[in-house]
């Protein structure tokens, strides 16, 4: 997919206000400065890649009002830590996914600040850690207005000797009335040496809201391995299709078929590991 | 070329003693029909022969083709030519049917199969059973009816091949299109091929269109009787009484206030596993 690579103005990113859906790339390899500031305009409709996400950064972003579309993180987790801080304006209307399938040992940390009304923010998440990987998701929405609505669905796979852990807030403070804020999260546990831990986190300090949360970590399901076994896989190969089950479903959130088919490998390959 | 032999099998769940000493053989090209009340161990049997991690067998042999098939990994057993059409198959979710049926495919192959021939495969099965194709792109038994899971057993049964078919109660819960569908694929087999087949089920209906070759009968975890198709007439017509009044088998009313399951007490209606899991869990 052809898409507008941002550049940086003073060290700001901006994306200005579209009638249209317009496809931007935020290429974060080359930045050299932390934190790095994005301002998207009111009305912007955008597909927006963020990638390369390789060195400690930070990156402050401003939704304004209208802002509509999807954010797609890819190739992150690389050794080392990122936060991204938004604050979101009213009637903002986004979808985002993170697919984090690298090697590495970092934090993650993702905030969204439901300043204006009426917004709606989708997140989900699905990393994969193998090996000596260590990675720590923290997901955080703190809803300020009314009829926010928030919605995170942390899907999770760990083996080797890795750990992986999913912190998920939904924060609805006092005057936020009408705000729904909702989080899934399942961490599948393969080896006898991998940890994983998810821990939901809400807090509600007004009336009137919908709230819930839901958090699995558990090892694969006996009954699943007997039965593609008993069909001749082995064990081996019985996990790998689990695995891909687990952890495909966020590709379809991707818009480039190059990223996709990078993500496709990229399981893969950490499951033969 | 199979045949596979049963010699002496004593298994247990949960401590409890289900099969007690069974022996079978089952020849090359034979159909044979298991019968029996409920509880009495037909189910475990097959499970215990595909190798279930929970049924442990404590003594006895099950050879096929004269390899010991305990050794065996299950899903060594299925390479080996072994396949048990499940009862209650597992819906998986997140697997996508037809990247499972791929892979248990290839398993059996030295070449990955390519997807033109994977396609033709699938649509040709597919038709066979009268299921839609699409069913193959769902996640595995996921959102399936009872009538779609057991169809899509037979489908892999088809698509794989084996020398011994195992058949638990592959009828149950079938409309009569479908019990069509499933009694022309397995008389296809029985034609074409020298597959064998182990068959449980309740309803004389299966096994009028399928002509089993013989009958065995399992009561309290042995085999009790065997016989041509004519034991099934007398047990669809009259149940299993006939047992006590000519054999002097008995099959009593299990007797709620004993446990755990006393060895020569029989339970009608319920699955002998599960009976056993219950006691144990008391």
């Amino acid at each position: 997919m052809q898409r507008n690579k941002l550049i940086a103005n003073q060290s700001v990113f901006h994306i200005p206000s579209s009638k249209v859906r317009m496809h931007y790339l935020l290429d974060l390899s080359a930045v050299t400065f932390s934190p790095i500031h994005l301002v998207i305009a009111p009305n912007a409709d955008i597909d927006l890649l963020i990638e390369n996400g390789k060195q400690d950064l930070k990156l402050e972003v401003d939704i304004a009002d209208y802002v509509s579309g999807k954010i797609q993180f890819a190739m992150f987790g690389e050794n080392k830590n990122f936060i991204w801080q938004a604050s979101v304006g009213a009637n903002v209307n986004l979808e985002a996914a993170i697919a984090d399938f690298t090697e590495g040992k970092g934090r993650v940390m993702i905030s969204f600040e439901m300043l204006g009304r009426d917004s709606q923010v989708e997140w989900r998440t699905a990393a994969l850690a193998s090996h000596q990987d260590r990675k720590f998701y923290s997901v955080n929405f703190t809803h300020k207005n009314f009829n926010t609505y928030a919605n995170m669905t942390n899907y999770g796979v760990t083996e080797g000797q890795s750990s992986l852990q999913f912190t998920g807030t939904g924060h609805i403070l006092n005057g936020a009335k009408f705000s729904k804020t909702h989080q899934a999260a399942k961490i599948m546990v393969f080896d006898e040496k991998c940890f994983g831990r998810a821990d939901p986190v809400l807090k509600i300090d007004e009336n009137e809201v919908e709230a819930s949360h839901a958090a699995t970590v558990g090892r694969v399901n006996e009954d699943h391995l007997y039965y593609l076994q008993s069909r001749g896989l082995t064990k081996k190969e019985a996990k790998r299709l689990i695995t891909l089950g687990y952890l495909q479903p966020i590709i379809a959130y991707f818009t480039d078929e190059s990223i996709q088919e990078l993500l496709s490998k990229q399981i893969e390959l950490g499951n033969q590991k | 070329m199979a045949k596979l032999e049963i010699k002496n099998l004593w298994v247990k769940v949960a401590d409890i003693h289900i099969l007690k000493g069974v022996n079978l053989t089952i020849q090359d090209h034979e159909t044979v029909a298991l019968l029996g009340p409920n509880g009495h161990g037909k189910s475990t049997l097959l499970s215990a022969i595909m190798g279930h991690p929970k049924y442990e067998i404590t003594e006895g042999e099950i050879l096929l083709d004269g390899k010991n098939v305990r050794e065996m990994e299950v899903d060594e057993r299925s390479r080996a030519g072994l396949f048990l059409g499940m009862q209650h198959p597992s819906e998986v979710p997140g697997v996508i049917n037809s990247d499972f049926l791929k892979a248990a495919i290839n398993v059996r192959r030295e070449k990955p199969i390519n997807l033109v021939e994977l396609y033709k495969k699938l649509d040709d099965a597919s038709k066979q059973m009268k299921i839609p194709m699409e069913l193959s792109h769902r996640h595995l038994n996921e959102g399936f009816s009872g009538g779609e899971r057991k169809r899509n057993e037979i489908l892999q049964l088809l698509l794989l091949k084996p020398s011994i078919a195992m058949l638990d109660e592959i009828d149950s819960g079938l409309d009569v299109d479908a019990l069509q569908a499933v009694s022309e694929a397995i008389k296809k087999i029985q034609r074409e091929t020298k597959m064998s087949f182990l068959i449980i089920s309740h309803y004389a209906r299966l096994f009028q269109m399928i002509q089993p070759t013989r009958v065995v009968v399992m009561i309290n975890g042995r085999i009790a009787v065997e016989g041509g198709p004519e034991v099934i007439t007398k047990v669809d017509g009259s149940g299993y009484e006939w047992l006590t009044t000519e054999y002097g088998i008995s099959i009593k009313k299990e007797d709620k206030n004993a446990k755990p399951i006393s060895m020569n007490t029989i339970s009608i209606g319920a699955c002998a596993t599960n009976e056993a899991t219950k006691y144990a869990k008391k």
